[in-house]
């Protein structure tokens, strides 16, 4: 799955769920699937289309964004 | 003296130097007092009574011989339970880690025994710092020292309505979306996210590696400055710790803030908080400009965009630790906690790699906003804490966007302080927020609006 797919219909979302080692009962679907919803709209901001080039990303250091007085 | 659980560090720091309180008799008084009030607001996990009663007579042994360590020395402590503590059970609030001891203690609580603090119990969180208020867990949710109806926010909820209540001088508490912030703000104490790197997240349960900051909780602005005297600096064991020059945190303290410049982010909160935080910013601004400072508007990035970009870097770390176990033992957590952090399971490899440009970006536009101001002033919140019924949501982080968040995306330095009370009575804070590793003049700026704002009576009616 990237960004830029589609969002997954309950069924689906079940099936990725298990694949992931997730053993939801019957309850616990509606409440991960309304949550999965929920994520795609963060997930909507997140740049999309980076070139290869772009910057990767790397483990955050606050040292590198010092800015000089 | 009456009353001695309500000093500051500072002042209970005095006194025991002088010899006009013993930290015997201080311990005494917070272990009173724990013991009449906390049965309402549930902080302590584990209550360290005979230890710091025992380190209690130590400290006082020292000070009387002359071996003064400094103001955290014969001071209660207490610790929210993600820190480790050497042979003291370290929970996370969870049932998975309800009998865990460690070994040894985490980096900061060696520090700040080292400088002579009282440890003085474990603090409630919500489970693993993510999953709470919940009711399913061992241990009940801490409660608003302010009105035990309402949530003392989290994660750090134990330490906020801890060091409010009078229950511990000063406490220890984690942030990685705003969890000293927020209860710090709710509580109407203060609360510190220093710089990522300037304090050891050594021996600390992590949520997010890049997004976790160790913070000291306090009453006043100088407190959180005595304790990070005491905790900040170099640790080669922590892979995210800087080795660069502690600070001068109590001396920025006096510091006059003529000619700083701070930046007003009117964006994140206008048209979406309470009235009465949007006044607050306004007065903090106006007593600054009294005190010298110069206050100007600044134009930072979307706050949506920062909490999207926290959120699911949040999420992605959090499911890489946890993974294991909540998918073997799901049943050892609550239920918020589980699905929370299963909610990390939906995200792959690409989504946590864009978050990561996207951090990138977002830290060099407020960097760059801030080559004209030395300090940010933001809302800390949108109003003052809510019920508990109201907080039973699954997902709280899909409504309005953390005002804190923000910061734990660029690892500035940032401070809330308290500065008003909502039309409900209960308390609020305002944010400030520095470049990195300036973190002495976030804690000046914030002084100095304490003092500006006056002596607001922030001790709740219990």
């Amino acid at each position: 799955m990237t960004a830029s797919d589609e969002v997954l219909s309950v069924e689906e979302f079940r099936v990725r769920a298990a694949q992931a080692g997730l053993v939801l009962e019957e309850g616990e679907v509606d409440v991960m699937y309304e949550g999965y919803l929920g994520l795609q709209g963060l997930l909507a901001r997140l740049p999309q289309g980076s070139a290869f080039a772009d910057e990767p990303a790397s483990v955050f250091m606050a040292s590198a964004t010092r800015v000089a007085r | 003296m009456s009353r001695p659980y309500h000093l500051t560090i500072a002042e209970a720091g005095t006194n025991l130097r002088d010899g006009a309180i013993t930290s015997a008799a201080l311990t005494e008084a917070y272990l009173d007092r724990i013991a009449t009030i906390d049965r309402e607001l549930n902080c302590f996990i584990t209550l360290l009574a005979e230890e710091a009663r025992e380190a209690a007579l130590e400290a006082d042994r020292e000070i009387a011989a002359g071996r003064w360590k400094g103001p955290l020395h014969g001071v209660p402590i207490g610790l929210k339970d993600i820190y480790a503590t050497a042979g003291v059970r370290t929970t996370c609030h969870s049932h998975l880690l309800e009998n865990n001891v460690p070994t040894e203690d985490a980096e900061t609580v060696a520090r700040l025994k080292a400088a002579g603090a009282i440890i003085i119990g474990k603090l409630a969180t919500h489970e693993f710092a993510f999953g709470g208020p919940s009711f399913d867990l061992p241990w009940p949710p801490a409660r608003n020292p302010w009105n035990p109806d309402h949530v003392p926010a989290g994660s750090s909820s134990g330490s906020g309505a801890a060091v409010s209540a009078g229950l511990c001088a000063g406490a220890m508490g984690s942030d990685t979306g705003g969890s000293i912030r927020s209860p710090a703000g709710v509580c109407g104490i203060a609360g510190f996210k220093p710089t990522y790197g300037l304090l050891s997240r050594r021996g600390i349960y992590p949520l997010s590696w890049t997004q976790d900051h160790a913070g000291p909780m306090a009453r006043t602005v100088e407190d959180c400055a005595l304790m990070m005297q005491a905790l900040a600096g170099y640790d080669p064991l922590d892979p995210g710790s800087v080795e660069t020059a502690v600070p001068d945190f109590v001396g920025a303290l006096g510091r006059s803030v003529r000619g700083l410049r701070i930046g007003l982010v009117r964006s994140w909160h206008e048209g979406v908080a309470d009235a009465e935080v949007c006044d607050a910013i306004e007065q903090a601004a106006g007593l600054l400009r009294q005190e010298g400072a110069e206050v100007r508007d600044v134009t930072l990035p979307d706050i949506a965009d920062f909490h999207a970009c926290g959120r699911i870097i949040i999420l992605s770390e959090a499911w890489t630790i946890h993974r294991d176990a909540v998918t073997a033992t799901p049943e050892k957590y609550g239920e918020f906690f589980r699905n929370r952090v299963r909610l990390g399971a939906s995200l792959n490899a690409d989504h946590y790699i864009e978050a990561q440009r996207m951090r990138r970006r977002l830290t060099a536009e407020t960097m760059a906003a801030m080559e004209d101001c030395d300090i940010l002033l933001a809302a800390n919140q949108y109003g003052p804490a809510e019920r508990f019924e109201d907080s039973q949501r699954p997902f709280p982080f899909f409504s309005k966007p953390y005002l804190t968040m923000p910061f734990n995306i660029t690892g500035q330095p940032a401070l809330t302080v308290p500065a008003g009370f909502g039309v409900n009575g209960l308390p609020f804070g305002i944010q400030f927020a520095g470049r990195p590793f300036e973190d002495d003049v976030v804690l000046q700026v914030g002084h100095t609006y304490e003092h500006a704002r006056g002596d607001f009576d922030f001790r709740p009616p219990v």
